[in-house]
């Protein structure tokens, strides 16, 4: 990977009740580079995205853009940094203003940031995108969902930033429109040679979209690897459950891995790896001592103390250990 | 034997029709897929059988027909008796179908009073046999809990507790695990699974998401804008989709091992009920579409493949 874009180091963000969203994550993206981040609801990955974006304050940790700290760089400053980031959020309809038109929901981060042609640029950004000139003119409520997706992305794009994290960008669209974002999202990425950090839920979006993969559970990434390696050869049993829950159509269901309980409170999570409560490889190491995110193999990274893929018995005794405590008379 | 058939049916908002001609049939303990698109009119089509259609909204056209008997009709305090006790219905969102100010004991202990007439003492011990039904740890304790202090998934395992109260013959389930993570949603589905077997209920399952189809149902259903494109064995479908629009979508989704490169895309989006086009509704978007296909409407036909598609070129 050529030197890093942005580059957080032992990012930590506490939410009031203790709640530790994010603990200790090292991570870096290249430039043009997709990194994918994938997690259950509550795994801190928003959070993470909109540190890297410093739209969330860290409390602990450094931040670098371009190898300079802005950990704690100043609010005008911060404001000069910011046309070079970009966000794209789940909800298209949330996250465009009502009562503004296209022209002006896409003139305005160029107004803001003082880039001239405000104006000028709104064609080109429309067709960037795909939509039509004579949307200019239109509001927000008078497009589809994937058709606001695609003003939200253009708005994100305005002042042709290197950095675009894209949060969820497709949760909330019908599945025959999916496809089209992800294929302009994907699109727009190598021919801008975007920065990207893919946030999602959706494995298979995320393998469509990143050559290099994130896992988090609980406010640490728990493996980081090139995309084959992530859904071919995943080494941290939560990995390996996540990838056992997904479904497809046409595809036999591998042997699912059930975890056993819950997510674990955030705001007070368990002492040594935080996984271990549903880990079928959970020993008395792992509670004692918080896994380090090590080198298991070239650009392949894990932090578990027994990583390996899990056993036919090991995923068989998981189906066992939750079979019906009493049955129905 | 068949539980609910559905003939012809349509519904209608005003002179908007949002579903039309749509036919199905569910066999007694068998577990049916309806699947489709937002605006596709999954949803009006559960609201329908169940009676529950919002303000505004009736059944313009078409027959339902329950436990053999004509229910497309049925006076409200009529259809009330049965749903709950014959027929029940989980949602997309736990959270805003249970009450927040009573405990889930209470919520359960509720129907069986009010169908079985149950007493107070034996509906509490049959709440927390049914929590345990649905795979519950200590539900002993956990009857006494309010819907907040449970997850996402404890949530709709207690809706479905709920919803099974009286046994029903036939379980609506909408959308019942679109808003859980993938590693609670394979436990839901794995739950609706052996409750259907266990307890010989039929299932209808509603959804927006063919890999839940894929992976539970026995029988699919695929709407589009308001009518049935394609219908038959979850197997034949996605081993050979027969309807264009069955089979772009299927193309269109991301896969876990197959090919990267661009994605299979369908163009355009679903149309408005508003503004449904004349002849076949998926033509403006289909790749194949001829002249005749915006003539008229295609009419279901069975393909060798086993299932039945509304296509002239299927």
């Amino acid at each position: 990977m050529t030197a890093p874009l942005v580059e957080g180091l032992g990012l930590t963000k506490t939410f009031a009740g203790g709640v530790r969203a994010v603990a200790g994550v090292d991570i870096a993206i290249g430039q043009g580079e997709t990194l994918g981040l994938v997690g259950e609801s509550g795994c801190g990955k928003s959070t993470l995205a909109r540190l890297m974006l410093r739209l969330v304050e860290p409390d602990g940790g450094t931040l670098h853009f371009r190898g300079t700290d802005i950990t704690n760089l100043g609010d005008r400053a911060m404001r000069g940094l910011r046309r070079d980031m970009g966000i794209v959020f789940q909800d298209p309809y949330g996250s465009l203003n009502p009562r503004m038109n296209v022209a002006q929901l896409l003139a305005e981060p160029l107004t803001v940031h003082g880039l001239g042609d405000a104006q000028g640029r709104v064609a080109a950004l429309l067709s960037l995108v795909g939509l039509l000139p004579e949307h200019a003119d239109r509001y927000p409520h008078e497009f589809s969902g994937g058709q606001r997706q695609r003003i939200a992305i253009a708005r994100a794009l305005a002042t042709q930033p290197a950095f675009l994290v894209c949060d969820e960008p497709t949760s909330a669209l019908d599945v025959s429109i999916q496809a089209q974002v992800l294929n302009l999202l994907s699109d727009l990425q190598a021919r801008l040679g975007l920065a990207c950090l893919f946030v999602s839920h959706n494995l298979a979006a995320v393998r469509y979209m990143a050559p290099r993969v994130a896992v988090m559970y609980l406010g640490r990434i728990v493996e980081i690897a090139p995309r084959a390696t992530i859904f071919g050869d995943a080494q941290h049993p939560y990995t390996q459950a996540l990838l056992s829950a997904a479904i497809e159509p046409g595809t036999p269901r591998r042997a699912r891995i059930v975890l056993r309980g819950e997510v674990p409170n955030p705001a007070s999570p368990p002492s040594g790896c935080h996984f271990r409560t549903r880990c079928p490889r959970a020993a008395a190491q792992c509670a004692a001592l918080v896994p380090p995110l090590f080198e298991h193999a070239a650009g392949h990274r894990v932090a578990c103390h027994f990583p390996g893929a899990l056993t036919e018995a090991e995923i068989g005794a998981t189906a066992r250990m939750t079979a019906r405590e009493i049955a129905f008379d | 034997m068949t539980l609910l058939a559905v003939h012809d049916l349509a519904v209608s908002f005003g002179t908007t029709r949002v579903l039309e001609d749509v036919s199905f049939g569910i066999a007694a303990g068998e577990m049916l897929g309806v699947v489709g698109e937002s605006g596709s009119g999954k949803s009006m089509t559960a609201l329908a059988v169940m009676g529950l259609l919002p303000l505004g909204g009736r059944i313009a056209a078409g027959k339902i027909r329950f436990e053999d008997a004509d229910i497309t009709a049925l006076p409200e305090r009529d259809m009330a008796k049965l749903r709950g006790a014959r027929m029940a219905m989980i949602f997309q969102d736990p959270t805003a179908s249970l009450n927040p100010v009573l405990t889930i004991g209470e919520q359960i202990a509720e129907v069986l009073r009010h169908h079985r007439g149950m007493h107070r003492r034996a509906a509490w011990r049959e709440a927390v046999a049914l929590l345990r039904l649905v795979e519950i740890a200590a539900a002993d304790r956990r009857v006494e809990e309010y819907p907040h202090q449970l997850s996402g998934g404890m949530r709709q395992r207690a809706m479905i507790a709920i919803a099974l109260a009286c046994r029903p013959r036939l379980l609506i389930a909408d959308e019942p695990t679109t808003a859980l993570d993938a590693t609670v949603q394979a436990g839901i589905l794995d739950l609706l699974r052996g409750l259907q077997r266990e307890l010989g209920m039929a299932v209808l399952l509603i959804t927006h998401d063919l890999g839940v189809v894929a992976d539970i149902c026995e029988r699919v259903v695929v709407l589009y804008a308001g009518r049935v494109a394609e219908a038959g064995a979850a197997h034949a479908m996605f081993a050979a989709p027969g309807h264009p629009y069955t089979r772009a979508l299927l193309a269109s989704i991301p896969s876990l091992t197959g090919p990267l490169g661009p994605l299979p895309a369908i163009g355009g989006m679903v149309p408005s009920p508003l503004d449904f086009p004349p002849g076949c509704r998926f033509a403006p978007r289909c790749t194949l579409a001829l002249p005749a296909c915006e003539a008229a409407q295609p009419v279901m036909r069975h393909l060798p493949s086993g299932t039945s598609a509304a296509c002239i070129l299927a």
